[in-house]
């Protein structure tokens, strides 16, 4: 019966479209015959089946739209009510706040008024009132500032900022800190000075890495921090790593909007509204930035703020300052893996010549491809004890290259054997440390302005 | 877009819906004449004339459907015969086509249902005789 021509050619629809099902298209109809026998009987069951399985399916999609709304709603609901909860932390933070320093301006003016107070104790109480009510101010501030920048009243003021020097700034004010806590701190910084150059708010810029050194310092018993930028053509980015308390994921979500504090017990310890990283990452989206962190708990953080590069042509730099061509600077690389010692001797060094200038490299191998990437180099002061390839054998294989290159050995070893491994390797002197200024005024004599006099 | 479906009273007992005709042929049996595809729309008009009878009528109602020329049921008219169906005044449903298409739309309109006052005929005949076999066994309760 169903060998006719035309019910075969009705079966195979109903295959074909079968087959549409499977593949998911649950859009396929078979057409009916309209004889209203058995075939078209099982088209229509079939038509049936597929419009229940469709509207299934969508019924599933919806459904599944609902939860991931619901989902959704849960998770602005939670974060409706943390924030609520940061808001009571954040009043009851405020009011301690306020109430400190308060208590030391109200208590001391009292105080002042006593009769039978020596000088020495009246100009202690006045100072204290002074330390409190700057306290009072700062608090004050922070509150406003947030204030301005979340009703868009700060606008940017961007100027020509030495990057390097800048950061030199911030290392010196930190550093004094630093030593207060014994916290060792240091300072790396990518580009050569010339080259540092860009148009950036100073101040805004200022009070985020500050915020982040604070914080650094607040956090962090032991070890060290660490400063420094890497930049490309487009970004620049800032960072500050420590080996503090560190911040746990959870936290890391929360930590820049307002009113949060990793914890509320450690803020009373620490002090401050948590006011601090939502002011910073304010500031940073106002530089056309951002803000993020990597942080485990119990190991320490490392906060990084990428701001766009607007990297000022130098000759414009030079233009403005009237400074010297750049090109008659001499040219010195320092291999040294200790930030501190690097920042002595730049410091030497730019006292006994400005027109110096110093390129960094941290390990042997930094050091060959800096000479590479910067000859023609007058001078290369090289550490002997270095990390990932020690200075004799990075003043060996400088040697090779360029044999003309003089290269000076300096090190704590002060031994005759060291002195000769020196020379072995190629060496044209060899100063210990701790290095005096007179004794590289000597080198500088005989490497550089006798070699630039010929 | 919605559909836009006529409805034009013929009489008192009896409406034109789209193609479907609906009649009142017993004081308290419904007969609807389903013609073509009962669109989401259609079965909506149906039900409103559907409720316009029943109103006019005192007691319990029945219904009987040909199927004869019905074509497909949409998914939300077989839900509206499921309605019709679970109306307090409705007592039983009557199905009926001679073919296996009427058949199967019937299994499926009255599958969705779960309910045994849904029953399927070949022939109008044994459906009209089935429902007042029913309503007698009602009424002698």
């Amino acid at each position: 019966m169903l060998e006719k021509e035309p019910d075969i050619k009705r079966i195979e629809e109903l295959i074909d479209a079968l087959m549409k099902v499977a593949r998911g298209d649950y859009s396929i109809q078979v057409p009916l015959s309209g004889e209203n026998d058995h075939l078209d009987a099982l088209a229509m069951g079939f038509n049936l089946m597929v419009d229940d399985i469709g509207s299934s399916k969508k019924i599933e999609k919806e459904n599944e739209k609902i939860k991931r709304l619901n989902k959704q709603l849960e998770e602005a609901k939670k974060a409706a009510e943390e924030s609520n909860r940061l808001k009571s932390i954040f009043i009851s933070n405020l009011s301690h706040e306020i109430r400190t320093p308060m208590n030391g301006i109200i208590g001391f003016a009292n105080l002042l008024n006593e009769d039978d107070i020596s000088t020495e104790t009246r100009k202690n109480y006045t100072q204290i009132i002074v330390n409190s009510s700057n306290q009072l101010l700062r608090i004050i501030d922070d509150i406003l500032e947030i204030s301005r920048l979340e009703t868009k009243q700060v606008k940017l003021d961007e100027q020509v900022v030495n990057i390097n020097d800048f950061m030199f700034e911030l290392f010196n004010i930190f550093n004094l800190k630093s030593k207060e806590s014994k916290i060792p701190i240091y300072l790396k910084r990518a580009l050569p000075d010339e080259y540092s150059n860009a148009y950036t708010d100073r101040l805004k810029l200022s009070k985020i890495l500050c915020n982040l050194l604070e914080n650094a310092l607040k956090f962090t018993n032991s070890g060290h921090i660490e400063f420094g930028y890497v930049c490309n053509d487009v970004e620049i980015e800032f960072y500050v790593k420590d080996t503090g308390i560190g911040i746990n994921k959870e936290k890391q979500k929360s930590i820049f909007g307002r009113f949060s504090q990793v914890d509320s017990a450690l803020s009373k310890k620490s002090g401050g509204l948590g006011l601090g990283l939502a002011i910073a990452s304010e500031n940073a989206a106002l530089l056309g930035g951002k803000i993020r962190v990597i942080s485990e708990e119990g190991s320490g953080s490392t906060f990084y703020l990428s701001v766009p590069f607007k990297q000022v042509d130098k000759q414009i730099v030079d233009n403005k300052t009237g400074t010297a061509e750049l090109n008659n600077k001499f040219k010195i690389i320092i291999a040294e893996d200790e930030e501190v010692n690097l920042l002595y001797l730049e410091t030497l060094l730019k006292k006994i010549n400005r027109n110096i200038h110093i390129i960094q490299a941290s390990n042997g191998e930094e050091a060959i491809d800096l000479c590479k990437r910067n000859y023609p180099v007058d001078l290369v002061l090289m550490d002997v004890k270095l990390p990932v390839l020690n200075g004799l054998e990075a003043t060996r294989k400088i040697k090779q290259i360029y044999p003309d290159l003089p290269v000076i050995a300096q090190s704590a070893y002060t031994s005759a054997h060291e002195i000769e491994n020196a020379k072995q390797a190629g060496a044209n002197g060899y100063i210990t440390k701790p290095i005096v200024k007179e004794k590289l005024f000597e080198v500088l004599e005989k490497y550089i302005y006798v070699k630039n006099n010929d | 877009m919605k559909e836009e479906i006529k409805v034009i009273k013929i009489s008192e007992n009896e409406y034109l819906v789209g193609n479907n005709t609906t009649t009142l042929i017993n004081p308290n049996i419904i007969l609807v004449e389903a013609i073509g595809d009962q669109t989401d729309e259609l079965a909506l008009a149906q039900k409103e004339v559907c409720d316009t009878l029943v109103a006019q009528v005192e007691g319990k109602i029945n219904y009987l459907i040909d199927l004869n020329q019905c074509g497909k049921n949409s998914k939300k008219a077989r839900a509206t015969w499921i309605k019709i169906n679970n109306q307090k005044k409705t007592l039983f449903v009557a199905l009926y086509g001679l073919h296996p298409v009427a058949k199967v739309l019937a299994t499926f309109i009255m599958g969705a249902s779960g309910k045994k006052n849904f029953k399927f005929f070949s022939r109008r005949e044994e459906a009209l005789v089935w429902l007042i076999q029913m309503n007698g066994t009602i009424n002698d309760d």
